[in-house]
């Protein structure tokens, strides 16, 4: 299931420090983050393969080097995704509140 | 729903949150909500619910529709239960979270329902940059 590499990135506390730093200061590749940050190369790239995985980051080249960005949503999908969702809810909720009203059969 | 800037990237955050009021306490609210046999009877399907952290859950809804995915976390005593899913043709998943919180006139039914970027700011790791703005956005804030 596609939500399971997910739930692992955000779990490990490495993994939020590097999302934290490319969100925070900009992309950045597997060797600006390792002088930044107590890690490894080896390991600031393993836990950025498991982010990009649970895409949560994106990477393209940059010369020799590979680059990774904070996967940006795209914006027309939000606006969609925001109303769309939110009537979703706002109908399930409302079969929720028709419950409670209904004297409950034993 | 906000734009901001991350570095030199545009971050766009997906969140959406609910809320419900209905009569009486948390526990008899949470047999409602989150019990597998009447879990499908408000979410609009047939619900297969393994309810234990990990468990797998598949919903076919009554239009036809699909969800599949696992149980994050699933606590009577908390009154929390969390769950991923997503459609069969989409690779991202996103994350729901049902709490119910009681208050003098009954239970509040609260539902926040995020795309993965959206769901570090919900399990209380903010990223520096991005903040909690009113019940359904998050933004970025502005250097």
């Amino acid at each position: 299931m596609s939500g399971e590499p997910v739930f692992a990135a955000l779990s490990d506390a490495t993994r939020r420090t590097l999302l934290t730093r490319l969100a925070d200061g900009g992309p950045a590749t597997a060797t600006q983050l390792a002088a930044e940050l107590p890690i490894t190369r080896q390991a600031v790239i393993k836990h950025l393969e498991a982010l990009r995985d649970a895409q949560l980051v994106t990477s393209a080249r940059a010369g020799r080097e590979v680059r990774y960005t904070v996967t940006p949503e795209p914006l027309a999908d939000a606006v969609g995704w925001i109303a769309d969702v939110g009537a979703q809810w706002d109908s399930r909720l409302a079969a929720l509140q028709a419950q409670f009203s209904q004297p409950r059969t034993k | 729903m906000e734009l901001g800037k991350a570095g030199q990237e545009t971050v766009v955050i997906h969140s959406v949150e609910r809320e419900l009021l209905v009569p009486g306490e948390p526990d008899e609210a949470w047999e409602a909500v989150a019990d597998p046999e009447r879990l499908g009877a408000w979410l609009g399907g047939d619900v297969e619910l393994d309810p234990v952290p990990g468990g797998d859950f598949h919903i076919t809804f009554d239009d036809g529709g699909e969800r599949t995915g696992f149980v994050e976390e699933i606590d009577a005593e908390a009154h929390r239960f969390a769950f991923w899913w997503r459609r069969p043709d989409d690779e991202l998943a996103t994350r729901v979270q049902i709490s119910l919180d009681e208050t003098e006139e009954g239970t509040l039914v609260r539902v926040v329902e995020t795309s993965p970027m959206a769901t570090l700011d919900v399990v209380g790791i903010p990223l520096p940059g991005f903040r909690a703005q009113g019940p359904t956005a998050l933004a970025l804030a502005f250097a």
